[in-house]
């Protein structure tokens, strides 16, 4: 199983871009199964389901998202392999500048938006610092010159990254980004998060970084909305 | 070409032939081919191959909506059958590898588009100088940009300004200055300049310059005329090619000279005198 965590700001195109990452990957012959996680409200799961692929919604309501989405990785790996897929994609609400939901040994893909301007790179923090790929949209709203100052700091708030400018209306770049996730090898072994959570009153907010469930400890939401406290 | 645009061109050389690591870029032969997608319709396009060779400007023409930026943006990403027109872009006969697609230090295209919004919350030298240094080339070029554009528009444009606040024709006349010295790709694709407010073309001329290819988008009869050939669109599709006629180029002559005439009558107008 490959495991793809998509975070990046709201509005920023991450739905887009996956929708056709998703029409890519299943026209070569692969089984992506969906996961999206949001706070509140969600209808992004109709969107996906167009597609014709196993796609569930988590709603983390008074859980942190991101630590809900991480809370949850195991059951969404056990629930996409029911499903009989090989891929997990897991698009997150994409709120929280602070944290990056990305365990070591998923794709980490930062989708984030040409037109917020060339300082934004340099404010999203982890989500984009820690990334794999840096997925640059609405790119067709600006000039070309402006493209470019903006792929410059993306490589200045991470040098690693792979960059891919992509149009969430035309496809342009999908292909790109379901040729990385096909060759991305399979999860394996413990995960952890790539990045320090900050300091606050959950087990992930005192500084768990193993992803495992039995590591958690607090008010704990999973997937199917039951909430237990667990802990003394 | 103005005596002063050229003077400043000049400059520029000097200082790119110190700074660019890839001039043989220049030197190698180059041919852009577009092969036929399909139209809006999914119809084929009737024009099934089209190569260009350097030194050629060629021009897209066509109604509103008949597909022409569309075109454009095939040429600008390489598209690899990848995009909703299903057309492919060869460099030299080949697909061209990931990295001239993405890197812009690597990149064979510039691009002058419709959008000229500014986003960037930034002073005009700071983004100059930034996007020189994304192209690999010396910062040191911005202040080149900035004289070059002040030669094609009328209000000058202040380096310590910020981009949001630059005119229309202000920002045009900068894009296209960044082009010629910043990006100074062997292609150049132009979407409208007409509506730029600016030299239109002096602009042309200039981004033209040796040996490049210029694709233009435009509706305008000189400028359509000025290209070697033009291609038709129509619903999203590529009708036909049409080479400008000998009759055609005698009409180019023609535009040219009252195209002269309305440009001096507009800056008599534009610098509060009476015309006589």
């Amino acid at each position: 199983m490959k495991m793809i965590v998509v975070a990046g700001t709201p509005g920023s195109g991450k739905t887009s871009v996956l929708m056709h990452a998703v029409k890519d990957l299943l026209r070569a012959g692969l089984r992506p199964a969906l996961v999206k996680i949001d706070c509140m409200w969600t209808e992004d799961d109709t969107r996906f389901k167009r597609l014709n692929v196993p796609v569930a919604v988590g709603l983390s309501r008074d859980m942190c998202p991101d630590h809900y989405a991480i809370y949850n990785v195991d059951d969404m790996l056990q629930w996409a392999e029911d499903q009989g897929a090989d891929i997990l994609l897991n698009e997150t609400a994409g709120l929280c500048l602070r944290c990056a939901p990305y365990p070591d040994k998923a794709l980490a893909v930062c989708v984030i938006d040409v037109t917020t301007g060339p300082n934004s790179p340099l404010k999203v923090g982890p989500l984009l610092t820690t990334a794999d790929v840096a997925v640059m949209t609405k790119g067709d709203l600006v000039s070309q010159a402006e493209r470019e100052v903006f792929r410059e700091r993306i490589l200045e708030a991470n040098p690693r990254c792979r960059i891919i400018e992509a149009n969430g209306l035309s496809g342009k770049g999908s292909a790109e980004l379901a040729e990385l996730i096909r060759s991305w090898p399979d999860i394996s072994g413990e995960m952890v998060l790539r990045h320090n959570p900050p300091l606050a009153i959950c087990t992930l907010c005192t500084g768990e970084l193993r992803v495992s469930k039995e590591r958690h400890q607090g008010m704990l939401r999973h997937l199917d909305g039951f909430m237990e406290y667990s802990g003394e | 070409m103005s005596q002063m645009t050229s003077q400043i061109m000049n400059q520029v050389q000097i200082v790119a032939d110190h700074t660019a690591g890839d001039e043989d870029e220049f030197a190698r032969p180059l041919t852009l081919t577009i092969i036929g997608g399909v139209d809006k319709d999914g119809k084929a396009d009737d024009v099934d191959e089209i190569e260009i060779p350097r030194g050629e400007i060629i021009g897209i023409v066509g109604p509103t909506g008949s597909g022409k930026s569309t075109l454009i943006a095939d040429i600008e990403q390489f598209a690899l059958g990848d995009t909703p027109s299903g057309r492919k872009i060869l460099i030299n006969g080949r697909v061209p590898d990931s990295e001239l697609r993405s890197d812009p230090r690597k990149k064979l295209v510039a691009q002058l588009s419709q959008n000229m919004h500014f986003l960037a919350d930034m002073s005009v030298i700071d983004f100059l100088r930034m996007h020189a240094k994304s192209r690999g080339k010396d910062p040191d070029l911005a202040e080149k940009v900035i004289l070059l554009a002040n030669t094609l528009t009328g209000e000058p444009i202040n380096p310590a300004h910020q981009l949001t606040i630059l005119s229309g024709g202000q920002s045009r006349a900068l894009m296209t200055a960044d082009i010629a010295v910043i990006s100074d790709s062997p292609i150049v694709l132009i979407d409208e300049i007409e509506n730029a407010g600016i030299k239109k073309q002096e602009a042309l001329r200039l981004l033209a310059g040796e040996g490049k290819i210029v694709v233009v988008v435009t509706h305008d009869p000189m400028l359509a005329l000025m290209a070697s050939r033009r291609i038709v669109m129509k619903n999203g599709g590529m009708t036909k090619v049409i080479s400008t006629s000998e009759q055609e180029h005698r009409v180019f002559k023609d535009i040219e000279k009252v195209d002269g005439w309305l440009t001096s009558l507009r800056e008599t107008i534009r610098q509060g005198e009476v015309v006589a």
